[in-house]
This record gives structure tokens, sequence and C-alpha cells, in this order.
């Protein structure tokens, strides 16, 4: 640790020289006037001269400025411009409280989309996409609500699991391996209904980050990426909106609490599938809701208080229960067959907002978090009861330093208690014939401090982020410390253009212990432990992003690689779910990955949308798999493309269409079969014998989706739109596994079905 | 305007209903998997007697079987079964060509066990002229110090409790298998059934138990079970084999496969074979039984 404090302290030595004789800084912090919300992105200047900045994601400036009298203005396009005479003397804070300007909201998102793009492009981080969820409420979804994890699947870089789920594998890495914050809450589960829908009610949120590398000191504890969704704040005026979709509906109201220095939202999501079902005569016993809310709340000039909270669960519960009635008539005993689950999914985040002085800003969460799920099975007299829990308790605390003109650091420290259940089994009868299991508690402790720090190294040419994190983990008799250093580069080649590099190291002190073929609810979050080692990566990428002014867009290229270690997958032949000892079962490997990512993306005018492409391979290698060979993973998919389109035909008409492309997800399948005697000599056992692990390739995939979106007339109250869409257009399988299923000639064939064909739908959405 | 909007929710709903009845299944895609050459396959079992008996067979694809299919088709039965080959055993010089006593079926009419000694069997498929051998020890065996059973009667239901214990043989590392057996009559639909000793009744294996003797070498080893469910007038055999690392690995995995559920839910795995170019699994050993008839113990 000390010779961490040396090499850092001489780290800002080396890069802090820069600091400008003569002229004195100005700093303070940019509000939104009707929320208090900081405001990222406005531009911050000295009027009539060019001299400028541009305020970062907590609203926060740094401007250097000539001794003397001066006049600083703080612009944003949809807002009033403010203007404060400095005087010479003054050495105190500059907050800034800009107002909405209602003649100019329409430019807004132009301006804002145009501001988002050159702040990313001057920034050092790379491997960044940046989705605010309003500007994607057109595009095509099932069930006509838009599902953000969806969309984040069509981004270059995140391959999809099977068709339907909101698994998430980002540039070669694993489905557990991406760290999900709900306003800073992490989140162990993100899919409804088997993850068909994820947990996020698009109403409530704001913005969604993905990072997919290189990533700041600030986060960590998985391996591939970082998803870091907003909430929306309330607002300064009561409002309701919300949508009636095929499947689900959803209802928002947010507004003002007393004299307006509080501002609270709340939103609400519940499925009807099981009423829809009913209509037509069938029974789907199952629905889901989840409900979001914020309060945030400005308890001081320099203190603020938010508060976000999220509850979801999903419910089935499928029951039979009749009487059989035998040869001769009389009543037989009752045969009952009841199957049911619960899956409870729920965070927390308490964050204080805290202006220390004029240089500094600090932030402090407590979170917690918890997942369980909690099936039951009953045939007659077997039963089978599992559940799984885990749950985190934890407080995060940073400081953001802006010492001079385009310096920043951020330090800070994290500690989480974990709770792992990981497997409660409890059984009844001789169908399923296994040992109860209570599922001790495990408990884990999980800290990590960080510093890290950007520099202008050569003035607008060369500009570097370098950090260090260090984590660790108490598990049982073993601790574990681990440095993740970080580095990013960015160079500037011309005007619109920049060269970017990035590295860093990451560790996570847990596995999801899941099937290879699978998709199942009851994936089970274990920790690390004296015998399962925590996984860790590293990766490495450069990349290259320019601006196109004319074409309002922007184009980068990235390249990556990373090398991952300690990854486990079950031994083969073990069992999944009736397991009563994991550690014995689990297998511990290495994985590769490496990939080139393109996007070009346009986020200004009547259209917008992206096209993206990723060309990746992703390897594993265990040495008791596979005969010790390397294998590809399952989702190793060469070619992903996805097109994205939403045009505004006229201020009340928007279409819109997706259309996606990728190589089939990989299978190791059922290739033959051969006969034992049985243990009883009276019969024999079918064994069957596989293929190389996920040595056959499914077919790719590719569907077109399409939407209308119809708006009532402008300036009214009541403000309704209908979306009408089909997902699938074309019909076409996404395969998903592989059957051996009969033809029409009577010959067994190898097929590979879809879940989802052509699905039409229809969603209403309104707001007053 | 709450009115309005529940007419709205409630036409949604009728439009749902008659939009996803609209919604179109895909076809599946057809896919060409290529498929394993047929190899031959081997097991092996040995009566309580001492008899060995060879069952050969071939490997057959995936598209011979519907993934629902339970039963096996008859004419597939005789397709794969080996009927067209030589069996041989050797053991100490000897080789002995095994007799064929039902399809694909072979068994040994001289060998006596001899412990110590390596069994090698090889199967010539004069058919399409493969062949395939597979080599194992016959370990010595060990035997029961002691075993008896304790009835217990609960709700109605009596579980028979088992405790028993065994001297492992010092400085070696020993696998066990312990099977209990209730005899059963031979039904007609029965697929399959090895000829001979167990002719007069087939004996329905009821209960399982895989043992290693890690730190416990040359100790004595203890322990209980419990067979579940049965009757007071059942009769039950209780064998106890040392066998092969091989062997021992080969039958964890197949009792982890041992029911419905883990059947769905089992990672692929390809059993482990000691046959060489082949699949299936030979295996020796000489076995130590005791018979225990529950009708002269007291129920409790």
């Amino acid at each position: 640790m000390r010779v961490f404090v040396r090499v850092f302290g001489l780290l800002l030595l080396l890069f802090t020289t820069d600091v400008m004789a003569q002229q004195r800084v100005l700093s303070g912090v940019v509000r939104e006037q009707s929320t208090g919300e900081p405001m990222p992105y406005a531009t911050v200047s000295i009027a009539e001269q060019s001299i400028g900045t541009v305020s970062d994601e907590n609203g926060a400036f740094q401007l250097t400025v000539p001794e003397g009298e001066v006049t600083v203005q703080v612009t944003f396009v949809g807002y009033e411009t403010m203007r404060i005479t400095v005087p010479a003397d003054h050495r105190g804070p500059l907050n800034f409280e800009v107002k909405e300007s209602a003649s100019q909201l329409r430019t807004v998102e132009v301006a804002a989309g145009q501001s988002r793009q050159r702040d990313e492009l001057e920034s050092t981080q790379m491997s960044l996409i940046h989705l605010p969820v309003k500007d994607l409420q057109g595009i095509p979804s099932i069930g006509g609500e838009t599902d953000v994890i969806k969309v984040v699947q069509l981004l270059p870089g995140v391959a999809q699991g099977g068709e339907g789920t909101t698994a998430l594998f980002v540039r070669g890495g694993d489905a557990d391996q991406n760290l999900v914050l709900l306003d800073d809450a992490p989140l162990y589960n993100i899919g409804h209904l088997f993850g068909f829908y994820s947990v996020f009610n698009p109403d409530a949120l704001e913005s969604v980050t993905l990072l997919k590398g290189a990533f700041p000191v600030e986060y960590g504890g998985r391996l591939s990426s970082v998803l870091d969704i907003k909430t929306e704040n309330g607002a300064e005026h009561f409002g309701v909106s919300g949508g009636i979709g095929l499947l689900s509906s959803r209802l928002t109201v947010k507004g003002p609490l007393g004299d307006g220095r509080t501002t609270y939202q709340l939103s609400g999501r519940r499925t009807y599938i099981d009423q829809l079902a009913g209509l037509v005569g069938n029974n789907i016993p199952y629905y889901f809701y989840d409900l979001n809310g914020r309060v945030s709340t400005k308890l001081s000039s320099k203190d603020r208080i938010t508060f976000s909270t999220f509850y979801g669960r999903d419910v089935l519960k499928l029951g039979n229960q009749e009487t059989q009635t035998d040869s001769v008539g009389s009543s037989a005993e009752p045969e009952q067959v009841d199957f049911g689950f619960t899956l409870s999914n729920q965070s927390n985040s308490l964050r204080w907002d805290h202006r220390i002085n004029n240089e500094m800003l600090m932030d402090v969460t407590l979170i917690h978090t918890q997942f369980n799920y909690d099936i039951n099975a009953r045939f007659d007299d077997n039963s089978l009861m599992i559940q799984s829990d885990i749950r985190d308790l934890g407080v995060k605390a940073g400081i953001n330093w802006y010492p001079s003109k385009g310096v920043r650091y951020r330090f800070g420290v994290e500690g989480i208690q974990h709770d792992f259940r990981p497997n409660v089994l409890e059984q009844e009868g001789d169908l399923i014939r296994i040992e109860d299991r209570k599922g001790e508690r495990i408990g884990t402790q999980e800290v990590s401090v960080y510093g890290g720090g950007e520099w202008d190294v050569i003035p607008t040419l060369f500009r570097v982020t370098a950090g260090m994190r260090v984590s660790g983990l108490k598990t049982g008799s073993k601790t574990y410390v681990n440095p993740e250093p970080r580095l990013g580069l960015r160079y500037t080649v011309g005007e619109n253009a920049v060269l970017k590099a990035g590295y860093s190291r990451m560790m996570q002190y847990m596995h999801l212990v899941s099937s290879s073929s699978l998709a199942l609810p009851t994936d089970l979050w274990y920790p690390a432990s004296d015998r399962v080692e925590p996984q860790r990566s590293e990766q490495a990428s450069i990349g290259y992003s320019t601006l196109i002014p004319g074409l309002k867009t922007s184009f980068t290229v990235e390249g990556f690689y990373k090398w991952m270690y300690n990854l486990t997958e079950y031994r083969e032949g073990s069992n999944l779910l009736l397991n009563d000892n994991f550690e014995d079962e689990l297998l511990s490997g290495t994985g590769r990955s490496y990939g080139w990512e393109f996007l070009l993306r346009r986020e200004e005018g009547r259209l917008t949308g992206w096209l993206g492409y990723t060309l990746a391979w992703s390897t594993r290698q265990y040495d008791e798999l596979n005969g010790g060979l390397p294998f590809y993973a399952r989702f190793d998919r060469r070619h992903n493309f996805s097109a994205v389109a939403i045009f505004k035909v006229s201020p009340r008409l928007s279409v819109s269409a997706l259309w996606v492309y990728a190589t089939g997800a990989r299978f190791t399948a059922k290739t033959g079969n051969y006969l034992v005697p049985n243990p009883d000599n009276t019969g024999v056992d079918v064994i069957p014998i596989y293929s190389a692990r996920n040595a056959i390739k499914l077919s790719s995939t590719h569907r077109l989706d399409l939407n209308v979106i119809w708006k009532n007339k402008p300036n009214k109250r009541f403000q309704g739109e209908w979306h009408v869409g089909a997902y699938n257009v074309y019909n076409r399988a996404s395969p998903f596994r592989i059957d051996v299923l009969t033809t029409s000639q009577g010959d067994f064939q190898y097929q590979q079905p879809g879940l989802f064909g052509f699905v039409p739908s229809v969603a209403y959405n309104f707001k007053f | 305007m709450m009115v309005k909007m529940k007419q709205r929710v409630w036409g949604m709903m009728m439009l749902g209903a008659a939009l996803l009845m609209g919604a179109c299944v895909p076809e599946p895609i057809p896919l060409q998997v290529d498929q394993p050459d047929p190899k031959l396959v081997l097991a092996s079992r040995i009566t309580p007697s001492g008899r060995i008996y060879v069952m050969a067979s071939r490997t057959f694809t995936s598209l011979k079987m519907d993934d629902g299919g339970e039963n096996l088709a008859n004419d597939l039965l005789e397709e794969v079964m080996v009927n067209s080959g030589k069996v041989t055993l050797t053991c100490g010089g000897v080789t002995e060509v095994l007799t064929p006593v039902a399809t694909g079926v072979y068994r040994s009419e001289k060998n006596p066990l001899q412990i110590g000694k390596e069994y090698v069997v090889v199967v010539h498929d004069y058919l399409t002229g493969e062949m395939v051998s597979a080599a194992e020890p016959m370990l010595r065996s060990v035997r029961f110090e002691k075993i008896k059973p304790k009835l217990m009667e609960k709700d109605n239901v009596i579980d028979a409790e088992f405790s028993y214990s065994f001297m492992d043989p010092p400085g070696e590392s020993n696998w066990y298998m312990i099977n209990v057996y209730s005899k059963r009559e031979r039904e007609d639909d029965d697929e399959f059934a090895l000829d001979g000793d167990l002719s007069q009744g087939s004996q329905v294996l009821k209960h399982a138990i895989l043992l290693r003797d890690t730190g416990r070498d040359g100790e004595e080893i203890s322990g209980e079970f419990v067979v579940p469910a049965v009757l007071a007038s059942d009769s039950l055999t209780v064998s106890m084999a040392n066998i092969s690392p091989g062997y021992y690995e080969y039958l964890e995995l197949r009792q982890k496969a041992d029911n419905y559920l883990t059947t769905l839910l089992a990672e692929p795995v390809n059993y482990p074979s000691n046959v060489e170019n082949g699949y299936g699994f030979f295996t020796t050993h000489s076995g130590d039984s005791w018979f225990f008839d529950l009708n002269s113990y007291e129920v409790n």
C-alpha cells in the first residue's frame, strides 16, 4: 500500500505542473433550476472571449481566467443564458441555476446530442456508449414497450444470448461479468419473464451508459462491462405519464413536494398476460410487476440527498388437482401437481452530494440490493423446494477534485458486505433422490480504494487518464488483495478526430454458476472462496473516433484484446440445480477474446440511429473440459450487425426500423447414442454421445422489426401517442437449441426452433 | 378521464388478445450435423456366482431416435446389437471364446474369477471387420465384516436401515461399490435380460453407494444407509465390490444422471471408457454378496 501511495504521489507531481501563473481559477456547479439536479455538458465561458469549458457529469466546472473582472456566462441549448459578473477579488464558488427556455425546447435534444458527441470525442474515455432513454423510445420492440437492455444488445461489442433474453455477453465475456448499476446500486438479475423483459421500466429512466473497456477507477467488481443506469429526476410541476401495451401497462407520477426543494418520481408496471390469456380461453398464471421511486431534496446550496428504490417480483403459480377414478368407478387418491416460483429483486440507494469547496465535490452513497428466488414443485407425495438468495449492503464514497483547468482527480473507497445463500434444497418422496441442503449463509466482505486523475500532457493534443484501484475480499479463511491499474490515452489527430487507447485490469469476486446450454431463471451467484478463486481480466483496447459535422454523425472503430482468468464452469455431467456441493463441481479455466467494433451513429436531425458491426472471437480453455482443448464460447458470434433508423416524417409521425444479424450461437449437441445394460439387467439404458464442446454452430439469426408512432396534436395538455409495430416481420426462427424431430416422411432430422415469430404490437403512451 | 382510460385499457387487452392469436410461430430451421461413424460398444456384468457376461453393440446416430422417444424400437435394437461377432476373453494366458446367449450378449463358460489377474476382452465384428478390446484387472475382493438391517416403520412405511463395516486393504487406494437388490419377477416387456444365473428373476437395484478409502487406508470402514419403502416380505441382496477407479468414475457420472430432473439439467458429458477405439466400460470385480430375508427381522 505504501508503495502504491508513493507511486501515485509521483504521478501527481508529474502531471500537475500545468497550473498557470498570473491567472485565477473559477469553479462551481451548474444546476437545473426546477429540479436542482447537476447539469452536465453546459458551456461555461467568458463573454466575448474564447475562454470556455464544459461542465462534467456532476455539473462541476473549472475555468481559468485572466486576473481582473470578468463576465461568466452559462449556456445550454434549450435554457436561458445566464451571466454573472465576477469581481477581480472574488474567490468563492460560482453556482449557476439555469432555467428552461420554453421557446427552445424543440432544439434541446439536437444540441444535447451534438454536445455529447463532442464531449465523448474529447474525453480520454473510450469504449463508452451513452444512450438517453428518450432517444430510444421510437425503436421497435416486442410488445411495443422500449426495453433498454434489448437496445444495449444492439450495440457493437455486445452479443445477445438466446432469443428474447436479457443476458449480455460483452466483448467475449460471460453473462455474469456485467456490473449493472441502477442509481449506483448493483442488480443481480435484470430480467423478468425468463429474461424476455428487462426489469427496467423505461418511463422511470433518464439514461443508460455502457462501458466495455478502459474502465475508470471508480468502477470495479465485474470483468466485462459496466451498465450505469440512472432514473429520471422528479419535476417542478406535477405530471403523469404512462403507457398501455399488449402485455403490460405503466404509470409514472412526478412532481415537487413542499416548497419545491424536494422532487419525487414514482413509477409502476404490471403485466396482464394472465388476464389476456384468460380472454382467449388459456390459463397463464404468471405475472410480474415492478416499482421505481426517486426522491431528491436540496438541503442547502452545497448539499443534496437523493433516495432511489426499485422492487420487482415475478410470480408463477401452476396448479392442478384432480381426482382420478379407477376402472370400477370408485374414486382413487387425488393426483396433485403444483409448480410455482417467485423471483424477487430489489435495490435501494441513498446518495448525498456535497460541495466541499470550489474545487471539490464529494458523494457518499449507501446501497442495498437483494435478489432471491423460490421454486416449489409438488407431484402427489413428492415435493421439491429450491431457494437461493443474495444480498449486498454497502457504502461508496468518492471525491472529485478539480485543482486547475483540464485537471480532474477522483478518489474513493467502497465497502460491501455480500451475503449469499446459494442453494437451499428440500425434498420429499422417492421421485427425486437428493439430500436436503440447508443452504448455509456465506458472508464475504469486499473493499476497494481507488485514486486516479485526468491531465493534459500536451494541451489539446495529448491527454492521459491514469489510476489505480486496489480491491480485496475477505472470504472464509482467505483474503484476496489485487491491484487494478487503469490507463487511458487520447491523441488528437485533427479538429474532429482522435486516437484513443486504454488498458484496464478488473477483478470479480463472485461467479454466476449457470448452465452451459440452458437459460434458466435459477442461476446461482456464488462467492470467491478458499477454493474458488476470483475472476480476473486484462483488457487492452485502441480506437479511432471522428465527428463528421456535415452529416451530424460520429464514427468510431475500436479493437480490443481481453484475457480472462479463473472463469468457472460446471464439471461435465454435474447437476445444475440439485447439487449439494458446488465447489466440488466447479472447474477453473481461462478465456480469451478479441475483435473489432464499428459504430456509425447519428443523434441529430430527422433521421437518427446507428449502424453497428462487430467482428470478434471468444474462446475458453479448461484442463478438465473438452479434453483440455480450447473451445469456442457459447455465444461466440463471429459477426454481429445492427441497423437502427428512426425517421421523423412530420412532427406527429415517426417510423422506425431495426434489422439485426448475428452468427449463430454454439452448442454441444448430442450426435449419437449407445446402449448399456441397466443396473437391474432388465433392459438397456441409452447413453448419449456428445460433440466436442460448443462444436456445433447454430444457424445465423436475423430479423426485421418495424414501428410507427403517431402523436396527437402538439400544444395540448394531454399528450398521447400510438405505437404500432411488428417484431420479426418476416417470421424467421432465431435458433436457440437443437431438437431431433420426426419429419413428414417419418425420418428424423435436426431442427432449430425459434421462440418468437411475427408478433404484431400496439401500445399507447400518454403524458399530462 | 379515468373512465376513458379504463376503456382504453380494456380495448388494448381485447386488441392484444386478438393480435396474440394472430402471432406466428416460426418454422424451425433444419440443421446438418456431421454424424459420427458407428463404433463398437462393450459392456460387462458379473453375476454373484462369478459368471462374466459381455454385451457387444454399436453406437447409433441421434437421427435414429426422436428426442421425445422413450422406448427403443425393436428393429433398432436388432440393428445395433452385434450378433455377427466373436467375443474372446483372455486371462492368465488362456483365451476363451464366449458363448452367445441372447441378442448381442455373450457369456463366459469357463473362467473362474482369478484375483489379481488381468482380463482382456476382444470383440471382432465379422460384418464390419471392426475389432475393439478392453483390459481390466480383477481386484482382490473385500468382504463385509458386519452388515445387518434394522426395519423401522413410520406412517405405515417400512425402511430398512443397514449398518455395515469392513476392513480396507492397507497400502493401496481402493474404490468400492455397494449395491442393494431386491428380487423381482421377470416381466414380458423386459427389453433385454441377461440369461443364466439371473434368469429365474431379475434383481431390482434398490440402492447404490460409491465409496473411497481416502484418508482411511488400512482402517475399518463403517457406515449406514437406508433402503426406503421395503416390504416385510422382501428379500434383499447386498453386494460389495472393490472396483477400479475408472469404473468408479463411470458409475459416479451414471449415478448423477439417475433421475428425471438431472437428465434435463445435467451438463453434457461423454462417459469415460476403457474400450480402445470404442465406447462402454468393461469391468471385472469379485463381489461379496449377503442375502437378507426381511421376514426374519422384527419391525420396530
